[in-house]
C-alpha cells in the first residue's frame, strides 16, 4: 500500500477505535423531506469515512494517465495487494448487506449463499487462474477466442459480460439506494439517482489503479468492521455460540427453522440450481478475470487467489455470527422498525441496524460508509468490465475489426461507463425489493451458464470449435435470460403477473446444462476445415497455458 | 525462436510427465472440492432434516452450521494446500525444465 492510502486508512481505523471508545448516544434531527428523525453523528461519520476513500481515489487516479493504466494499473501490483483488490472486488454489498439480510429472514438458507460464494475459488485456483493469466491479456474473452475466430466469439463474451454486470448492478444499486435512504430519510429514486451518478463520476476519473488502491483499503475496511460487528455480537452473548443460536431461534417467528435448510429453497431443483450456479459462477465473472491480468505472471497470479480466498473465507465465516447477531438485536426491537411495523430500510438492511445496535449511531455511520466504499468500489469494478466489453471486444474486435486506435477506444469506453451507469439506475428502480445476495446469485447464474462453459472448454477440450462455443454459449446464455424473465422473481414480482411461467427461481441447472449440451453437439458436428484447425492449434494454446511461455506483460501496449 | 523452444519444450519427456502430475494433482483438489460441496447441496436437497439435527441433545446449534463452517475452512485449506505444492514442486521443475531446453 502507498503512503497516502495508507494514511487514508490510518485515519479510518484510528476513527474507528474513537467509535468503540465513544458511548453510543443517537443525536437526531429533523427533516423536511423525511418523516423519520435522522441520526446526525452518523451522518457526519458517515462523510467523514467516505471522503477518506474517496480521496485515495482522486490521488491514484492523478497517477493513472497512460490509456493501458485505466485498465490494467501499468503491471506493478503483487500477490497479496492483488489478493486483497480480489477480495475487495468480490465482498460486493451482495455478500455484507445480502448474506445478512437473507440470514435475518430465513435463518441457515442465507448462508448457502456463504459457503457457495466461496466454493467456486478453489476452482478458479486449480483450473482457471494460472492458464488464464498465461493466455490472456485484458479480458477474459482473449482465452475463449485463443485459438477460436475472434468477432463471434468476442460478440459472446461481450453479451454474457455485460449480462452479468447488469444483472451485479442492480443489487449494488439497490443495496446503494436503501442504504442512502435509511441514513438520510431520501426517497428511494432520489437515492438510487445519486448513486449512480457518483459511480459514473468515480469510474471516469479513477480508472482501475483507482479502483485497485480502493479495493485493498476498502477490503481492509469492511474486513475490520465485520470483525468489530461480530466481536461486539460475541461478547454479548459471552462467547457461547449456543446462546446465540438459542437466543436468535427464541426471537425468530420461524423458530427452529432458522437453523434448518428449507427457508429459502425447499425443493431439490432450487437447491441443486442454487448451487450449480454458485459454485460456478465465480470462474465466469469478468470483472474478477479481469484482475488476474493485472499481476506479472502465474505465479503471481495463484498467490493473489489463495490470499482473497483466505480473505473472502474468513468474511464468510463472519457472516454466520453477524446474521443470526441481526436475528437477536434487530428482531424486536422497535428502533428499527416504522410504523407499520416494516423494517426501516427493508429486508437489506439488517446489517446497518446491527451496526446501530452493537456501536451505536458512530459505528452505524461507519458501516454504512464502508457499506457504500464497497458499493461504489464493486460498481467500478463492475463498469470497468463491462466498458471494456463494449471498447475492446465489441467496437475495437469486432466493429472495427481491429482497426481502432486506443484514443478511439478509451473514448468509447467513457460512453460506455455512462451509459452503463444510466442502465444500472433504471434497473435499480425496477428491482427494489429484492435481496441482494438473490440478485447477485443470478449474476452468478449468468455467468455460469455463458462464460464459464465456453471459458472453460476452450482452456480444456481440444475439439471445442467456434460453432459450438457461439451456438452453446448463446444458447446458455439466452436460457438464463428466458428463465430468469418467466421467473416469479420478474414475471410475478415486476411484471405483476399472478403466477410464474418457470416456477423455479434459479435458473443455472437448466442453462448450464443447455450450454454445455449446446457446445458438444455444435463442436462434434463441425466438420469443416476451420474446426480442424482450431483442433490442431489446440497443442500450442495447451503449451502456452503451461508453461507461459509468449504470455504477455501484465501491460504490452 | 519461441515457436520452435515451445516446440522442443512440449516434446520434453520430463515437460510431459510435470504437466501431468501437475495437472492429476489440480484436478483431484477440484475433484475433492467439488464433491464436498455437492454433498453439502445434496443434504439440502434431499435431506434437510440431516442437517437440521442438534448437535447434541440440548443444543441449539444444528449440524448444518458447523458442516458449512467446515466447507468454507475446506475452501481455505485446499487453496493452501495446492499453492504450497506448486511453489515448492512444480515451479522448480518448470524452471529447470525450461532452462534446459533452452541451451
Amino acid at each position: 500500500m502507498t503512503g497516502r492510502s495508507l494514511r487514508a486508512f490510518a485515519l479510518s481505523s484510528g476513527l474507528s477505535a474513537l467509535l468503540i471508545a465513544a458511548p453510543a448516544q443517537a443525536r437526531t434531527i429533523q427533516v423536511p423531506w423525511s418523516d423519520r428523525p435522522l441520526d446526525l453523528r452518523a451522518i457526519i461519520v458517515f462523510f467523514v469515512v467516505l471522503l477518506a476513500a474517496l480521496a485515495v481515489t482522486h490521488w491514484a487516479s492523478r497517477r493513472s494517465r497512460s490509456a493501458a493504466d485505466f485498465y490494467a494499473s501499468g503491471g506493478g501490483i503483487m500477490g497479496l495487494q492483488n489478493g486483497l483488490a480480489i477480495a475487495g472486488d468480490f465482498m460486493s454489498a451482495a455478500s455484507f448487506l445480502g448474506i445478512a439480510g437473507l440470514v435475518f429472514a430465513v435463518g441457515f438458507d442465507g448462508l448457502i449463499y456463504s459457503v457457495g460464494f466461496l466454493a467456486g475459488w478453489p476452482i478458479v485456483l486449480f483450473l482457471v487462474a494460472e492458464r488464464l493469466r498465461n493466455l490472456g491479456k485484458y479480458t477474459f474473452a482473449d482465452v475463449a477466442s485463443y485459438r477460436l475466430r475472434q468477432v463471434p466469439v468476442r460478440c459472446l463474451s461481450a453479451c454474457g459480460s455485460l449480462t452479468v454486470v447488469a444483472f451485479y448492478l442492480i443489487a449494488q444499486m439497490v443495496g446503494a439506494g436503501k442504504l442512502i435512504e435509511l441514513l438520510f430519510g431520501l426517497p428511494y429514486e432520489g437515492a438510487v439517482g445519486a448513486v449512480g451518478i457518483l459511480m459514473i463520476i468515480y469510474v471516469m476519473f479513477g480508472g482501475m489503479v483507482a479502483t485497485t488502491s480502493v479495493q485493498v483499503v476498502k477490503a481492509v475496511l469492511l474486513l475490520s468492521g465485520a470483525t468489530f460487528m461480530a466481536a461486539a455480537v460475541l461478547w454479548l452473548v459471552r462467547f457461547d455460540l449456543d446462546a446465540l443460536f438459542g437466543r436468535a431461534i427464541a426471537a425468530h417467528p420461524h423458530g427452529a427453522g432458522i437453523v434448518a435448510p428449507g427457508g429459502l429453497v425447499s425443493d431439490p431443483v432450487s437447491a441443486i440450481s442454487l448451487g450449480v450456479a454458485l459454485m460456478f459462477g465465480t470462474a465466469g465473472l469478468p470483472h474478477i478475470l479481469m484482475r488476474f491480468f493485472t499481476v506479472s505472471d502465474a505465479r503471481q497470479a495463484r498467490r493473489s487467489v489463495v490470499f482473497a480466498t483466505s480473505f473472502i473465507g474468513y468474511f464468510y465465516i463472519l457472516t454466520f455470527i453477524i446474521g443470526f447477531g441481526a436475528i437477536v438485536l434487530v428482531t424486536n426491537n422497535p428502533a428499527f422498525y416504522d410504523a407499520a411495523a416494516r423494517l426501516i430500510g427493508g429486508g437489506n438492511m439488517p446489517a446497518l441496524h446491527l451496526a446501530n445496535a452493537t456501536g451505536g449511531s458512530l459505528f452505524l455511520g461507519f458501516i454504512a460508509a464502508v457499506a457504500l466504499a464497497t458499493i461504489l468500489a464493486v460498481v467500478a469494478g463492475l463498469t470497468l468490465a463491462g466498458a471494456f466489453a463494449i471498447s475492446h471486444d465489441l467496437y475495437a474486435s469486432v466493429l472495427r475489426r481491429g482497426q481502432a486506435t486506443r484514443r478511439e477506444e478509451l473514448r468509447i469506453s467513457r460512453f460506455a461507463t455512462v451509459a452503463l451507469g444510466l442502465v444500472a439506475i433504471g434497473l435499480g428502480l425496477v428491482f427494489e425489493d429484492q435481496n441482494i445476495a438473490f440478485m447477485v446469485g443470478l449474476a452468478f447464474a449468468v455467468a455460469a451458464s455463458a462464460n464459464f462453459p465456453v471459458l472453460f472448454l476452450a482452456m480444456f477440450w481440444r475439439r471445442l470449435t467456434t460453432r459450438g462455443a457461439v451456438y452453446g454459449g448463446f444458447l446458455g446464455l439466452g436460457t438464463a435470460i428466458v428463465l430468469v424473465i418467466l421467473s416469479p422473481t420478474v414475471w410475478v414480482s415486476v411484471f405483476g403477473n399472478a403466477q410464474a411461467i418457470f416456477p423455479y427461481q434459479y435458473p443455472a441447472l437448466f442453462s448450464v446444462a443447455v450450454a454445455f449440451l449446446g457446445i458438444w453437439v455444435f463442436s462434434i458436428t463441425d466438420r469443416s476445415a476451420a474446426a480442424a484447425a482450431e483442433a490442431r492449434a489446440f497443442e500450442a494454446q495447451f503449451l502456452r497455458s503451461e508453461t507461459g511461455i509468449g504470455a504477455d506483460g501484465a501491460v504490452s501496449y | 525462436m519461441d515457436q520452435d523452444l515451445i516446440k522442443r519444450i512440449g516434446d520434453h519427456p520430463a515437460f510431459r510427465d510435470l504437466v501431468r502430475r501437475r495437472s492429476r494433482f489440480a484436478w483431484r483438489l477440484s475433484m475433492t472440492m467439488v464433491i464436498a460441496y455437492f454433498t453439502f447441496i445434496g443434504l439440502i436437497a434431499f435431506a434437510p432434516q440431516v442437517l437440521a439435527e442438534p448437535i447434541s441433545r440440548d443444543s441449539a446449534i444444528s449440524i448444518g452450521l458447523p458442516v458449512s463452517l467446515a466447507l468454507i475452512v475446506l475452501s481455505i485449506v485446499l487453496t493452501g494446500v495446492y499453492m504450497h505444492r506448486a511453489n515448492r514442486t512444480f515451479d522448480d521443475l518448470d524452471r529447470r525444465i525450461i532452462d534446459e531446453t533452452k541451451e
